[in-house]
This record gives C-alpha cells, structure tokens and sequence, in this order.
C-alpha cells in the first residue's frame, strides 16, 4: 500500500524530493570546497608557514604519521554519529501516519535501512576526501590511482558502519555499541600515549613502522586489497541487516526520525545547541555539593555559574588547550608561534560560540526573567560581567602554553595583559550579538539569495560576531608572531573598536539598572 | 473604594492586532483583596488583555496604572508585588525543579526559603520529581511548576492565566482554597479562566468577552454562563 502510495505521489512531489536531495549534495560539495581551503590553512600555521619553530625534546612524531592515526579515529566519529542518529529513522510526520496503520511495514522498514546504509557511505566519503586533502597537502605527493581506491574503500567502509549501527539499533543494542565506541577510542588514546612513550626512549622497531605505514599509504595495491576486503564485508552486513531489519521496533524508527528531524532543523539554523544533549542535574553528591557552595552567590550569578558548569560549556576550551599541548608537545615543528597563533584564533572563536550558548536563554527569553520575577536589567549586567570574567580567564589559561615555551618575553607581558583583556571584552560584545541573534532559515536563506555575493552578505552577517571577536584579539596575534616590535596603535585602534560594544552594553546595563530600582 | 486604594486600574483600553480592536474599550480596577475572573469564548481576547495589561503586547489605545503610576513591567515595585504566570512556560534547562523554586524565592528575598520551597513542592505534589529537570516532567507537573513559582514568592497582585489546564481535579480545589486564603489576606486576583468552580471558589466577579462586548457579571452569573 506504502509503495503504491509513493507511486502515485505527483510530478511536483517528486521534483521537490529530488531538489531537496540536490541541495544537501550540493551543499556538501560546498563544504567540501571551503573545507578544503580551510584544512589548507591549517596544515600550512601547523607547519609554521617558514617560520622557524622550537625543537622539543618530547615531539616524537611527524604530522604524517597522525594523519594515518585519524583513520580509526575518525571511522569511530562516523560510527557514534551513526548511532546517535538511530540510524533507521522515519521522519515524525510519516511515522504518525504510516505506523499506526494494521500493514506490513517491509517498504518503509527496508527504506530507513537503505537511507541509513547510504548515509553512512556518504558521510564516510565526505571524511575520506578530506582525509586524503590532509594527506596529499602533507606529502606533497598526489596520486589518482590511490584517491579513488581511498574513495570506494571509504564508501564501503561506511556501508560497513551503516549496516553495522543498524544492526545494533535492531537488535536495540546502541548503548552498548556506544561504550564499545569509547573502549574504543580509550583504547586509541592509550596505544598513543604508549607508542609516544616508546618513540621517546628511541624505540627503533616503532621508528621503523611508522616510516614503513607512511610509505605504505601511497602504495595502491594496500589501497586495492583493503577495497576488497571491505566491500565483502559491507556486502556480508548489509545482507545481515536487510535480512533482520523485520525485527526493528517502530518506536525505534519514531525516535530516530525525531533525532534525525531535530538534527536538520538544527543545520537549517546553524545552531548545533539543539542537537546537544542536557546533562542531568542536581542526581550526584558533587553537583549537590557544588550547588550549597554556590548559594552564597546572587541568584543571577548562581543560574550562570550553575548552568555553565552543568551545561559543560567549559569542556569544549578544555579539549582545545588539552589538543594544542598535546600536539604541541608531542608533534614536531608545530612548536612555532604561527601554530601557536591559531591555537588562539581558534580559542577566541570557541570561548565566544560556547558563552553565547551559555548566555542564549538569558539573552533571548523575556519570560525568563519573568519566571525570576526581576527586571531584563538585573539579568544582563551580571551575564556580561560573568562572561566577561570567563572570557579573560579561559584566554589567561590559552596564554600558559605560549608562555612556558618562552613566546611571551617579560617586556611584553604587560602589553599581553592588556591585549587580553581587549579580546576578553571583544569576546564579551561578540557573544552577546550571537546570543540575542533571531533564528535564520539557512535552507531558504540561500536559495533566495540572488548571487554569490549577497550568500557572502549573508555569511558576514551570521560570522561577523567571530570576526569581532578576532579583530579584538589582534594585539595578542601581533605580539605572538613579532615579538620584538612594539604593537602598531592602528592594531590597537581596530581591537579597540571592536570590543568597545562590550563595554559600553556593561555600562548601559549597569545604567538601566540604577535607574529601576531607584 | 478610594483611588488611593486602587492596585490595578485599567482605562478604555482597546486591545487587539495591527489596529484591529479584538472587543469594546475595556474598564476594570482591582483593590487589595480583589477577585476578578475574565471570561469568554475561545478567540474573544482574554490572554490578549492579560498580555497587554503586562506590557507584553501593545495596547491600541488607553491606559494601564499600578498603584497611580503607568505601568512598567521593567520597574522593581511592579516586580515586587505582581506574581504572574501567563505562559506555557520557559525554563533552564540545567536547573531542577526545586532550584527553580528556590532561586525565585532567594530572588524576591524569601528568608525562609528552603521552608518556602518545601511547602509549595508538597502543596503541588511535587516532591518526588524535585531533583528532576523541567524537560523530564509531564505538562501538568510543568504547569505546577509555574503555580508554584508564582505562589513560592510574596506577591500583592496574581496574574494568572487559565491556571487549571492540564491539573487533575483534586489539585484544582486545593487551588482555588488557597487562592481564596490568599485573597482574605488582601492579595488581588486577576485571572483568565474557563472553570466555573474558580469563578465560584475564589472570585468575586468576572470580566465577560462575548461576541465583542464587555460586561462585568458577578460570580455566580460568570459560573453559570461558563457551565451554559
């Protein structure tokens, strides 16, 4: 009945399936590109772009050979994402219709799997080419016959990883592909640290295979042989999951398309907050505790530091300023103050998307404050005065690992600090901008835009808070990369300029303050 | 009655959309005590005229005062002495429920407000999901919530919006004594309502929107029209 249904649907029903699937291509194929010069970027401040970089006794490795590291470690990426995703969803509007109906659902149950098997091909596709746009950008090297046997090894290493997330979704074992998935990457992380370890004390065996894997990741038989094998076992799950797929629960199916649904609006709005899931609150001793330690604080400042530390907004910098050591340390020649520059780059980017979110509810719900039964006013002096005692210490905490390598020199330390404190209030306006910020159709957004350069307005209206937040960082930039030369007053002029908003939504919130409740 | 006596007075106020009054100019006025119901069909404007009397929607003409003055929904009096619940609710999602009840508590200076916070999460059942998030609760323990952050605080006027959505019957008259209890103890009521029990319970009179007019009925007319 399903399948005469869809026959039947008319011309323009199936045109507008067919252009919303051209979008999503297209749209990836534009990633791709922009991805691609960005990666470029990248590979070029971790080199040092000429720039001579510290010699550690501590950096063991090439950037090559973490490149083939990423493999498994991006195959996990898709394979938790698979997951999270069910992968076998039906869209919340079919579901309400076509469940509850007394058919088999075979059409729509072996659809969802074809979906979710593609999906996983594609997604891996899209990892692969940029793994190889690493690879060929490090190497200097370029071979066809090794990027599309890459290519189809990817496309049937993510048949592989759809059948398999299916599998467990069938078999409602997800949870425990999900803790398989951290051992997993548990298990990576320790082989790491054990071979870093080894490659330390001059084990020459290791030297020897990692030279040895390098070489082999150009050789195309290696690339034809691990084709084959994994198209027999993409072949191998997907006839196990089509041949099962009868057992998959439909509430199963419900929630996945609701994941799913929920995961495209979120795209459509470029809003990933969405997607992220809420921790659970006040269960544990340590939160309890942490919260009868913070009722000595005013209730705005104790919501802000509650929802902070439970909304996990600190993890996202931790794992910046634990990567940028970690490969700082244990990578050659990424010692340098290029490397280092866009550690800071990326730094102040995060810090202003993390405490926009932090700061979006306060910011953008008016019954919010309603709820508190106090003025907007005594909301949002305390948020940007929280935030913009965030913002200088996380930026304090990125300033430690330039510091110890000896790239801050005493003379410029004070010009430092008040570089850092410009961003911090940089930062601060950016954040706010994002927070208060409507929500946007992306999707009808640029398919309304007429040419490239209004898609360019569009782009500079959405990321022009992060290139506040940047240009208020100049002077760090600056002392980080000419340490010897005095910071021009031009740069500290723009700086200036663009983290004075800042301040003056301090001020004026302090302002309107007095003024209610005088 | 005295102006001086006077919370809430609202003059030929004309509420509606782009210009397009909803119902006639309405008048009403609430003393300390005071028990006021509005009334009316879906669509007559009831939550519109709770909205603008707020400042949340813009009035097409007239006037609203509290205590004399023009009302201010930013000023800190207002804050102080009006307790609202209008909406389905906004919540923070990393806060529980009784962090929620305990922060507009210690906001409005409760002193007790751990005893406070008890009171209300026994008084609305709430104590076994008191550790738990607003997005785990069903709607009805969520409406609670919003009772209970309206009720934890001292307030001198309530506003209220169709409170008895989604309560089971038994919460409903625990309710409304308690909304009576407080009226005895001079706290005005201003509230949108569809149940003729409330109207009976715990107000006085009611505001009825019918068909565009407006007219001001006692408690039992209101009741009797909303069981009609």
């Amino acid at each position: 009945m399903i399948t005469r249904m869809r026959k039947r649907r008319d011309r323009s029903a199936r045109f507008e399936a067919f252009s919303d699937a051209y979008i999503w291509v297209l749209l990836a194929v534009i990633a791709l590109v922009y991805l691609f010069s960005v990666l470029s970027g990248v590979i070029f401040a971790l080199q040092g772009g000429g720039i001579a970089a510290l010699d550690l006794p501590s950096a063991v490795w090439n950037l090559q050979d973490l490149a083939i590291v990423l493999i498994p470690a991006l195959l996990l990426c898709v394979f938790r994402g698979l997951l999270y995703l069910g992968p076998c969803g039906l869209s919340p509007d079919k579901a309400s219709w076509w469940l509850p109906l007394p058919i088999k659902l075979s059409a729509v149950r072996q659809r969802a799997l074809g979906s979710a098997i593609a999906l996983g091909a594609l997604a891996n596709i899209f990892v692969g080419v940029l793994w190889f746009v690493c690879l060929f950008a490090l190497s200097g090297g370029f071979t066809a016959e090794v990027l599309l046997l890459g290519i189809v090894a990817a496309a049937a290493s993510g048949a592989l990883l759809g059948a398999l997330a299916a599998l467990a979704q069938i078999g409602a074992r997800q949870r425990a592909a999900l803790r398989v998935c951290q051992t997993l990457w548990s298990l990576l992380l320790l082989g790491l640290s054990i071979s870093w370890s080894l490659l330390l004390f001059g084990n020459r065996w290791l030297q020897g295979a990692y030279g040895r894997l390098g070489e082999l990741v150009f050789e195309p038989s290696l690339w034809a042989v691990a084709c084959s094998g994994l198209l027999v076992l993409a072949a191998a799950a997907t006839w196990l999951a089509f041949s099962r797929i009868e057992r998959l629960d439909a509430n199963s199916m419900r929630q996945a398309g609701q994941v799913q649904n929920q995961l495209v609006g979120s795209m459509i709005q470029m809003d990933l907050g969405g997607v992220l899931p809420v921790p659970n609150a006040g269960r544990n001793a340590r939160t309890r505790l942490a919260h009868s330690t913070l009722r000595r604080l005013p209730v705005v400042l104790q919501i802000l530091v509650l929802r902070y530390l439970r909304g996990r907004h600190w993890n996202g910098p931790l794992r910046l300023v634990l990567t940028a050591l970690a490969l700082t340390l244990g990578v050659r020649g990424i010692a340098n103050p290029l490397a280092l520059t866009g550690f800071l780059v990326l730094a102040l980017c995060l810090l202003t998307e993390n405490l926009s979110q932090m700061n979006r509810p306060l910011a953008s719900q008016p019954g919010l404050a309603q709820l508190l039964g106090l003025p907007r006013s005594r909301l949002v002096r305390p948020a940007l005065g929280f935030t913009l005692g965030l913002a200088f210490g996380g930026l304090l905490i990125c300033s430690a690992l330039p510091a110890a390598l000896g790239m801050i020199p005493s003379a410029n330390l004070w010009p430092w600090c008040a570089g850092l404190l410009v961003a911090a209030c940089g930062i601060t306006a950016a954040m706010w901008g994002r927070a208060t910020r409507g929500e946007r159709d992306w999707e009808s957004l640029i398919l309304g835009s007429a040419n490239e350069l209004h898609t360019g307005a569009l782009a500079l209206k959405e990321f022009g808070h992060f290139l506040q937040a940047l240009a208020s960082g100049l002077p760090i930039f600056f002392l980080l990369l000419a340490p010897g030369s005095p910071v021009p007053w031009g740069v500290w002029a723009l700086s200036t300029l663009c983290a004075y908003p800042g301040y003056l939504a301090l001020r004026r919130a302090g302002e309107q303050q007095t003024a209610t409740i005088s | 009655m005295s102006i001086g006596n006077v919370q809430l007075a609202v003059e030929h106020l004309e509420i509606g959309y782009a210009g397009q009054a909803l119902c006639e100019p309405i008048n009403l006025s609430l003393t300390p005590g005071a028990g006021l119901g509005i009334i009316g069909a879906n669509g007559s404007g009831k939550s519109s005229l709770i909205r603008t009397v707020l400042g949340l929607q813009p009035a097409i003409s007239g006037t609203v005062s509290f205590h004399g003055a023009a009302l201010d929904e930013g000023s800190a009096r207002f804050r102080k002495d009006v307790a609202v619940q209008v909406s389905d609710g906004v919540f923070f999602e990393e806060l529980t429920v009784a962090e929620h009840l305990e922060m507009v508590a210690r906001g409005h200076g409760v002193q007790d407000w751990n005893d406070a916070v008890t009171r209300e999460l026994e008084f609305f059942e709430l104590q076994q999901v008191a550790k738990q998030q607003p997005r785990e609760l069903s709607s009805g323990q969520r409406r609670k919530l919003l009772l209970a952050a309206a009720l934890v605080r001292p307030a001198r006027l309530l506003i209220l919006d169709e409170p008895e959505q989604r309560l089971d019957q038994r919460i409903r008259v625990r309710l409304y004594r308690r909304l009576a209890q407080l009226r005895e103890q001079s706290v005005s009521i201003l509230a949108v309502t569809h149940d003729p029990l409330m109207i009976r319970d715990c107000l006085e009179s009611a505001l009825m929107l019918h068909g565009g007019q407006v007219r001001t009925v006692d408690a039992q007319s209101g009741a009797l029209w909303l069981e009609r």
